[in-house]
């Protein structure tokens, strides 16, 4: 039933904001501990007025709106304009003056959304995405789809005519990304809206972390509140992210503490720069090797204990942390294999995402990073002075293997140092020179010319790498880097994205949105002229057949004309350079561009690479 | 199935130049032997059948290819390989597919190569 009800008064809501609002501004998933330490920091939170009383006839219900959403924190608002959100547009600009949450530019609302995946991977807070609900939300559904792989959440507010549908309104618009999103709602009335807002915030921020989408009327929009209505504000207060049991992470802490070589398998473990403190301290306690396929900041680069994957092979045991996608066929057969993953607590079957079954000997359906306390409690009570002796020797093992990779690396960078096209190694290795005594933050995938990057530099830090795109789409790098790059703003952060070319065309109009808002990063093209990767495929493919290889590059590469992204860069604002094809050029263009992005603007080299 | 000619490629590899296969051969001077014709042929061959898109285009290997610039296998070895690789390598089986004239022009584009410099002279690489 449709009720139209008046509006919030802005004196009301102000106090409800000041005493509630601010309390609930960052918060993430927490861990019991966590909700602890929250909930004795932020007793407002108990008293908060939440029920506000309408006192003029000048409110409207996406003003409500505002007033339900502001204190959940978001900082932005990415945004594709269209006339059935116009409403809530509105309010954003003139009800809560564009500040807190700021509308972001979007051409597109695959950026919006992508933008929101980057941004949460620094900040560790979602961003809203405003966007139409039929086409828009079909343009956006890559990034959801990527969002949800990458366990991000990204809150979707989609603009529809529920009560007055027209011929571009939607019955279920959000049935569109059910597939991939993890709860959504298309309320009917203010009070609904109301709480299916605070729901769906609370039910994206729960370990595991996905997209949720609420659906916003048009009519419910623009409609007047009329005077001496009643409306309430749920309270939001984070849940605590699901804990391994006690019992289960006893045995896990036995099985780890016994082990003649244990290893930890990492993959989306650290949430948050907590989760790759509890990792680091873990693995020093145990002296145990750790495996990262780095979607998240989860462990430090030159860390001694950082290994190669073929350590798996070693191990008797395993444990895999948020990597459910761990075979038992990478380990050794009598290996035992743990796992801590929130990954079974919720999926969807649509898609393969979920890969293999996981056939783990002792399987805990819980957060790692909620658990990782609680487990390194355990692990501490259970080593004897004797085991200790033992870890000691593992770790000289391992620091020699680290330190072996590395020596390995630094020969494998000089084969084609002086190359043209540029090597990627010296793509890298240049780049390092310049950034590392920076506060440096890489906000694209790491994956990407050859892992040159997190071989050569000193990842460290949480904010030093947002990880890879969770679904491998193409479109997600470029717009995931400029959000990472919104949310390293406020820090003085150096953002810098190294950008696969193909990725790259797929939303080039991102590029305006991040001169538009003046984000200062640094982009490098990995020019590359091709879809490499299925060059590859289709060289193997038609060799396998016994034809003609020399075919593969139909449909795969893009070289006729070259395109020039200095100059596209520049028509959207930025200040760009290259094509870069002569590596004595290199080390002057990054200096040129780094003096820019210090002053607060974005910078493109165009640099003309390897293919891989 | 492919059946080396063992007759072919030592003709081949008189016709190329390529009399001492051997680490020595990648020095200016052993380069200079090679016959300039073929490495420019061989040079183009590594990019038609795709060899660069996992190698590298100057052969310095990448995370989906081993380098192969410093190959130290002969003629013979390296066409082995590539009619029957051990590995990942796409097999390129039969002379349909690319002929044993176009492998040895390819491996002479590897032996022209210069040797990567030492990783020592290299302040970049001995940084923190």
């Amino acid at each position: 039933m449709h009720q139209e009800k008046g509006s919030v008064d802005r004196r009301s809501f102000l106090k409800a904001a000041a005493t509630s609002g601010a309390a609930f501004v960052g918060s993430q998933a927490l861990g019991a501990q966590q909700a602890e330490q929250a909930a004795t920091a932020a007793p407002a939170q108990a008293d908060a007025p939440t029920v506000v009383e309408i006192t003029n006839d000048e409110k409207h219900g996406s003003d409500f709106m505002m007033d339900v959403l502001k204190p959940l924190g978001f900082e932005y608002v990415t945004i594709n304009p269209h006339s059935d959100s116009g409403g809530l547009q509105e309010s954003i600009i003139n009800y809560t003056g564009n500040k807190s949450p700021e509308l972001i530019t979007c051409l597109h609302e695959e950026v919006a959304v992508a933008m929101a995946h980057g941004y949460f991977k620094i900040e560790g807070k979602p961003l809203a995405a405003l966007m139409y609900s039929s086409v828009g939300l079909q343009h956006a559904s890559m990034a959801v789809y990527s969002a949800f792989c990458d366990r991000v959440p990204v809150y979707m507010l989609l603009g529809n005519r529920v009560w007055n549908p027209d011929s571009r309104s939607v019955r279920d618009p959000a049935g569109l990304a059910r597939d991939f999103t993890k709860w959504d709602d298309q309320p009917v009335s203010l009070e609904q809206f109301a709480a299916s807002a605070v729901r769906a915030y609370a039910i994206a921020m729960t370990p595991p972390l996905m997209p949720v989408a609420i659906t916003i009327d048009q009519k419910l929009q623009e409609s007047r509140i009329p005077k001496g209505t009643t409306l309430r504000v749920p309270k939001y207060t984070p849940n605590a992210a699901p804990e391994g049991e006690s019992g289960a992470v006893t045995e896990v802490a036995r099985l780890l503490v016994n082990a003649e070589f244990p290893v930890l398998a990492v993959e989306r473990a650290a949430r948050t720069a907590a989760g790759l403190d509890y990792i680091i301290e873990l693995a020093e306690l145990l002296q145990a090797g750790v495996v990262d396929t780095i979607q998240r900041m989860n462990f430090p680069s030159r860390h001694p204990l950082s290994q190669d994957a073929a350590v798996l092979r070693e191990a008797d045991v395993v444990l895999a942390l948020e990597q459910p996608l761990l075979s038992r066929s990478a380990l050794k057969s009598s290996a035992k294999l743990l796992s801590i993953s929130s990954f079974d607590l919720f999926t969807r079957s649509n898609y393969w995402h979920f890969g293999e079954y996981q056939e783990a000997d002792l399987p805990i359906a819980a957060d790692a990073e909620a658990t990782l306390p609680a487990l390194i409690e355990a692990v501490k009570r259970l080593i004897t002075p004797d085991r200790k002796r033992t870890f000691e020797a593992r770790r000289a093992k391992l620091a020699e293997a680290h330190q072996r990779t590395r020596e390995r690396n630094r020969v494998l960078a000089t084969h084609g140092w002086d190359a043209s096209p540029l090597s990627t190694a010296r793509i890298a290795a240049e780049l390092w020179e310049q950034i590392k005594d920076k506060d440096w933050s890489l906000v694209s995938r790491s994956d990407g010319m050859s892992d040159w990057a997190w071989r050569l530099w000193d990842f460290k830090k949480y904010h030093h790498h947002i990880g890879q795109s969770g679904s491998l789409g193409i479109g997600y790098s470029n717009p995931a880097a400029v959000g990472a790059a919104l949310a390293n703003r406020k820090y003085g952060r150096l953002s810098v994205n190294l950008q696969n070319d193909g990725d790259f065309m797929f939303l080039p109009g991102t590029l305006w949105t991040a001169a538009h808002h003046q984000i200062p990063m640094l982009t490098v093209m990995h020019n590359n002229r091709m879809y490499n990767q299925e060059v590859m495929v289709v060289a193997r493919i038609a060799a396998e057949r016994n034809r003609d290889v020399s075919r593969c590059h139909y449909g795969n590469v893009f070289d006729k004309p070259f395109i020039n992204y200095a100059q596209l860069a520049k028509s959207m604002g930025w200040y760009a350079e290259g094509p870069i094809d002569n590596p004595r050029e290199l080390a002057p263009a990054i200096r040129r561009a780094l003096a820019v992005v210090e002053r607060g603007e974005p910078a493109l080299l165009d640099t003309v690479t390897q293919p891989n | 199935m492919f059946v080396f000619r063992r007759v072919t490629f030592v003709l081949l590899a008189l016709l190329l130049g390529l009399v001492v296969p051997t680490r020595a051969q990648q020095s200016s001077s052993a380069t200079a032997n090679l016959a300039p014709e073929a490495i420019e042929k061989g040079k183009q061959n590594f990019v038609t059948y795709a060899c660069y898109a996992c190698h590298g285009y100057g052969g310095q290997g990448s995370d989906v290819g081993p380098r192969i610039d410093t190959t130290r296998l002969t003629l013979q070895g390296f066409v082995n390989i590539v009619r029957k690789p051990a590995r990942r390598m796409p097999p390129f089986r039969t002379e349909r597919q690319i002929s044993n004239a176009a492998l040895a022009e390819i491996y002479a584009f590897l032996k022209s190569l210069p040797s990567p410099p030492d990783p020592k002279t290299i302040p970049l690489l001995n940084a923190n």
